[in-house]
């Protein structure tokens, strides 16, 4: 089992635990002739419940499986036992296991994590928090505060310059390529408001 | 019967003016486009599109956005032929033939096949649409809150159970922590506002778009600049007008295929990537060339792409009978209903039976205009696959912003995109699956509503809920699969498997 199971489990047996006795303390509306099956707390009460057990569960397996290397899927884990037959095993296992190739090799599209396959570079951990912080700067902090075109425009080409940093050998290209961020973002900040407030007569920040 | 084929083809004239041409044929090519780009998937773009419809006429909207889901399901198919990276999840069994054919220098024929498997799959897939959805919607007026309580409970384990085949233990853990989402805001009977504390916005609930466009549109980007680009495709490449020949020589792969796709598309929250997995196995199974599955088989193609795209229609089933959806985009297209003032539900075929027929016509022009852009337009579109994802992302971003920002114009709801788009790709990064997740969103507020109606009715006793025919029919398959999905069930099933045909190796 995957070592990320224990943290998983554990967090997930917490919040379940703090989701049913915070349900537990909502009103129930007795006093005013309200049936205890119609309290508020009822259903997340239980669904926090229920979030725990999957948490113990999947804690129970973890520590069960502890020690034993394999870390197989459960699908192929069936198709790989002995009586099962050949042309079956292969029946199962074969769509799953293909998966996980396209998912691997796709890791683009598919977000696998850690889909390492030749002609792809090392995953960048930090251009991902880069574009959080730029995001969250973006949609938490200048939306509302500032002309929107404006905060678009910063946005894409801050964004785009950052990106396309490590391609910026010269002089030459970096000119080239920080005048197209500029044009894209010029782009993007007028066509995003006229094509929803004016095509589509959708409000904007 | 009759009444139906009226219906549709009045729903087919209605479509012919030149203002809806104009918006079938922009819709599915954005679709097509927004297939086509790895980050871009089909839930993201029905749901942005969700919020730039808002307010057309509420018969053009959904056009819009049926159009732009089987655009995006079909369009997917281009770069996971010619990038090995499917364009959309539901394009990942396309990969695995259609990469070795185009890499063996048969792009044009890949894409010609995955025209035609899409364009059939989704005609199938139309058909069923018609014919099953107004039985379905009938059966469901028999339903009261115990069988709604079960559905519900039946999506989250269905849909846990095949979008994570290797652990559906997280599938669960995901589509239960979805309807507790939705159990966040104001409840029905009381108004008392769960999880507030005395927060507004937080009383007033997440809104299913902005949790949806955190999910399938900011995690999406996390990942997409966490990797680096893929390499870029050439040019040179044949027809891609698809041989009917060599079409027809798959019959019998084309219907398993659309039917599987269909199911799959029905069973809520599955959707078009199992679709797409079952049919490849389904054509694998029972095929004669075996061996070539993995390395370019045709057949393989065609099983996957008529599998997903016949999931569409599939998935619209359950929306339009039951209010619950059959896939990711399907319960942005449900959100969307809601909000064009339609109510699907089991009332749908009483109160506006032409709707049904209505939603048909506009798969089969949506189909139309996919099979003639796939074929006219597939060599010019290839440019899209230029745009580094360095220049893309960013102008994504923005549209997720607009598009959790448009439907309420709440500052809160950029937020909630934020956050969740952080939260899925935690999620993610340790295995749990967003769709049922979504789908627990959607089917938050059916459980919690019926769950305590039901009790309320029967006095606190469970026995309705257990010994009602259809409520019993959904417990036990609840059981079932739950129990399978245990891997000391998975073994003990196993064993009696194995010694079964020991058993029958002695008799021999």
């Amino acid at each position: 089992m995957a070592r990320s199971d224990l943290g998983s489990s554990i967090v997930l047996i917490l919040f379940g635990a703090v989701v049913a006795f915070e349900s537990w303390r909502m009103p129930r509306y007795e006093s005013i002739g309200g049936s205890i099956y119609s309290a508020p707390g009822l259903v997340p009460g239980l669904l926090g419940a229920v979030i725990a057990l999957l948490g113990a569960i999947m804690l129970v397996r973890y520590l069960t499986h502890q020690g034993t290397p394999a870390d197989e899927p459960t699908v192929s884990e069936a198709a790989d036992t002995p009586g099962v037959a050949d042309d079956q095993a292969a029946y199962i296992s074969a769509p799953m296991s293909a998966e996980e190739d396209a998912v691997n090799s796709g890791a683009v599209a598919s977000g696998a994590i850690g889909g390492e396959v030749a002609g792809y570079e090392a995953p960048s951990n930090r251009r991902m928090l880069v574009t959080l912080v730029l995001a969250v700067v973006f949609g938490g902090i200048m939306v509302g505060r500032m002309p929107f075109w404006l905060a678009v425009f910063l946005f894409v080409f801050v964004s785009i310059v950052f990106y396309e940093l490590a391609a910026m050998k010269d002089t030459r290209s970096t000119v080239m390529r920080v005048a197209i961020a500029a044009a894209i973002a010029g782009a993007t900040a007028y066509a995003v408001p006229f094509v929803f407030e004016r095509v589509f007569l959708v409000n904007l920040p | 019967m009759f009444e139906g084929l009226n219906y549709f083809f009045q729903g087919i004239i209605g479509f012919l003016t030149p203002g809806s041409l104009f918006n079938i044929a922009w819709a599915t090519l954005l679709g097509i486009v927004v297939g086509m780009l790895p980050g871009l998937t089909a839930t993201l773009g029905v749901a942005l599109l969700t919020t730039l419809t808002f307010s057309m006429p509420s018969g053009e909207a959904i056009l819009v956005l049926i159009c732009m889901y089987v655009g995006a399901i079909y369009g997917g198919s281009r770069s996971a032929i010619l990038l090995n990276i499917p364009g959309t999840p539901a394009n990942a069994a396309t990969a695995l033939d259609g990469n070795p054919l185009a890499r063996a220098g048969k792009a044009g024929k890949a894409m010609g096949i995955a025209t035609a498997g899409s364009f059939l799959g989704s005609m199938i897939g139309m058909i069923l649409l018609a014919t099953i959805a107004p039985g379905l919607a009938e059966a469901a007026l028999r339903f009261q809150s115990y069988e709604f309580f079960w559905l519900a409970i039946f999506g989250i384990v269905i849909a846990g159970r095949l979008t994570a085949l290797d652990d559906p233990l997280k599938g669960w853990i995901a589509g239960f922590i979805g309807l507790l989402v939705a159990m966040v805001g104001q409840e029905g009977i009381y108004a008392y506002a769960r999880f507030a504390y005395g927060n507004t916005d937080l009383a007033g609930g997440f809104g299913l778009l902005p949790v949806l466009v955190g999910m399938f549109g900011f995690t999406e980007i996390l990942f997409v600049m966490r990797q680096p680009a893929a390499t870029a495709v050439t040019n040179a490449m044949d027809s891609v007008i698809p041989k009917v020949r060599e079409v027809f020589r798959y019959w019998q792969t084309i219907i398993r295929s659309g039917l599987i796709g269909t199911l799959m598309g029905l069973i809520p929250g599955v959707g078009e990537d199992m679709g797409a997995w079952v049919s490849y196995a389904a054509a694998r199974g029972s095929s004669k060339e075996k061996d070539k599955f993995g390395k370019g088989s045709v057949e393989g193609l065609m099983a996957a792409e008529t599998g997903n795209n016949a999931a569409v229609p599939g998935a619209l089933i359950p929306v339009l009978t039951l209010a619950v959806p059959g896939s990711a985009p399907a319960a942005v297209l449900l959100a969307a209903l809601f909000i064009h003032g339609i109510r699907p539900g089991p009332l749908i075929m009483i109160e506006s039976p032409a709707f049904v027929y209505e939603v048909t016509a506009m798969v089969f022009m949506a189909t139309l205009a996919m099979g003639i852009f796939g074929i006219l337009l597939t060599k010019p579109l290839l440019t899209v696959l230029r745009i580094p994802a360095t220049r893309l992302m960013p102008i994504i971003m923005v549209l997720c912003t607009v598009g959790a920002f448009a439907i309420a114009s709440r500052t809160f709801d950029i937020w909630v995109m934020l956050s969740y788009g952080v939260i899925g790709y935690v999620l993610r990064a340790f295995g749990f699956p967003l769709a049922p997740l979504i789908l627990g969103v959607v089917l938050g507020p059916i459980l919690d509503a019926n769950l305590r109606r039901g009790l309320l009715l029967s006095g606190g006793s469970l026995e309705p809920f257990l010994t009602r025919p259809i409520s019993a029919l959904l417990w036990v398959s609840i059981t079932v699969t739950f129990l399978l999905g245990m891997p000391p069930v998975q073994r003990a099933v196993a064993r009696l498997f194995r010694r079964r045909k020991a058993a029958a190796d002695d008799g021999d």
